[in-house]
């Protein structure tokens, strides 16, 4: 029943309020302090940390504007590009695995072919070498193209009427497909 | 595991003096285990800070009820969208004596029977009720209630609808009657047998309309200063109505000797104590 019902109480807020809080005053002033003494200290470290954050950034701009430091960056940054080409290189085929094919087609020929130059570049490789005979430039053509599937090999060669010799030259690509695939992959 | 007392002082406010008791409840007896009376000497505000540092209360909080000018009145009300502040300020032109802004309104509400709704109101004078408050705040007491004149006189009551208290006032007998703590009706008639009888008799009817079916006792206060003839003629009526027991209580230490029972003064303090203890509104 006590829920249900009501009384009267001419006892206003404010009133009970004002009692609690000079009951609680001296507590009220000690946190007071308390806070009023944390802030101060917040506020001094704040300025301290903002002084230290201009003398760092004061620093810091010393340091762009010197001229040792803009051309230790300008290397840094040309190295930085240097190393960027040849990881992408590296990934985009292995010069390694292409030389050996290379010289593993020469030797199987039987010293028939012989080998001048090896170029890589960044899209393939370029070759230069000597075949006794005709049939030997196209047995090799045919051992290249042969093991490298996911390349196209194209083949030039100078009939040396004198000897009998033939110069040939040999450019490699990977296939247009192959090569997307691997950018894609890469990416 | 020993639970911890609850402990009440209440305190009652007359032009004469100021009288406080302090008590709490074991086994639903009361115990009064202090009380302390001292003589009115200035405004009320500055009475009080002198009676609150007198006392040197250790614990617990206060309740206070003074005799300040106080007006009750009745109303039914539709609960539907039902707001006391805005009833209060369009109803209540004409109702009570005081002027305009000289008073303060305190209202609550009653159900019965049931789905019918009473809204009682208390009117007091707002200079007075201002002053006790000043008091309060000078004093730093912790007080929780101040209830009004002469409502707590019926708190101290084991059955508190159906009693009737009288006071006897210098413009002649006050006479209230209690329901659910709250006044139905209160009328002033002159101090001879004949007069109050009749007005029993009206107040009766009033409380046969809220389910109580005769008067269940009576309390006359301030009989001190009456004739003889005046003192017979309350005395048969309180014969006649019979007078309503007080609820269990046991007075201890100060509250042994100071307390007197059956004084209006002692009667508030005790009745406002009860409520601050939470006595009221538990079934007692």
């Amino acid at each position: 029943m006590a829920g249900n019902r009501s009384y009267f109480n001419f006892l206003p807020r404010y009133v009970r309020w004002y009692v609690r809080l000079q009951q609680y005053k001296w507590y009220i002033y000690i946190v007071s302090i308390a806070i009023f003494l944390f802030a101060i200290v917040s506020i001094v470290v704040l300025i301290e940390g903002y002084n230290d954050y201009k003398a760092i950034q004061r620093q810091w701009l010393a340091i762009q504007n010197n001229e040792d430091n803009q051309r230790v960056l300008k290397e840094y940054e040309s190295l930085q590009q240097l190393i960027h080409k040849t990881l992408q290189r590296k990934s985009s085929y292995n010069t390694q695995y292409i030389a050996i094919i290379l010289l593993d087609g020469a030797m199987t020929n039987h010293g028939n072919v012989t080998i001048q130059n090896i170029i890589f570049t960044d899209d393939g490789f370029s070759m230069v070498g000597i075949a006794n005979s005709d049939e030997s430039y196209q047995s090799y053509m045919q051992y290249v193209q042969s093991h490298l599937i996911k390349w196209i090999c194209n083949g030039k060669q100078d009939i040396q009427q004198d000897s009998g010799y033939t110069v040939f030259h040999m450019d490699g690509h990977p296939k247009e497909h192959e090569h997307s695939h691997a950018e894609n992959d890469r990416s | 595991m020993k639970s911890e007392l609850i402990i009440h002082t209440g305190i009652c406010i007359t032009d004469k003096r100021i009288v406080g008791v302090t008590a709490h409840i074991e086994n639903k007896t009361m115990i009064i285990t202090d009380a302390l009376e001292l003589g009115r000497q200035s405004t009320i505000d500055k009475d009080i800070v002198r009676f609150i540092n007198a006392y040197d209360l250790q614990d617990g909080s206060f309740s206070m009820v003074a005799d300040i000018k106080t007006e009750t009145a009745m109303s039914t009300f539709d609960p539907h969208n039902f707001d006391v502040k805005e009833f209060i300020k369009w109803n209540l032109e004409g109702v009570f004596s005081f002027a305009e802004n000289e008073f303060e309104i305190d209202a609550c509400k009653r159900e019965y029977p049931r789905h019918h709704y009473y809204l009682f109101l208390a009117a007091a004078d707002r200079h007075e009720l201002t002053l006790l408050r000043n008091g309060i705040m000078d004093s730093c007491a912790p007080v929780d209630i101040i209830d009004c004149w002469p409502i707590p006189v019926t708190y101290g009551l084991l059955y508190r609808s159906g009693t009737i208290t009288g006071i006897v006032e210098s413009v002649g007998m006050h006479l209230w009657v209690w329901w659910n703590d709250v006044c139905i009706k209160d009328c002033i008639v002159r101090v001879n047998g004949a007069d109050i009888s009749k007005a029993l008799i009206e107040l009766e009817e009033e409380l046969q309309g809220f389910g109580v079916e005769e008067i269940q006792g009576i309390h006359f206060y301030n009989t001190d200063d009456l004739t003889e003839e005046q003192k017979i003629d309350l005395c048969a009526l309180e014969e006649v109505y019979g007078s309503t027991d007080y609820i269990p209580m046991v007075f201890l230490g100060r509250g042994k000797t100071r307390c007197h029972l059956g004084e209006l003064d002692w009667d508030m303090a005790i009745g406002i104590a009860a409520r601050g203890l939470d006595w009221i509104g538990h079934g007692w």
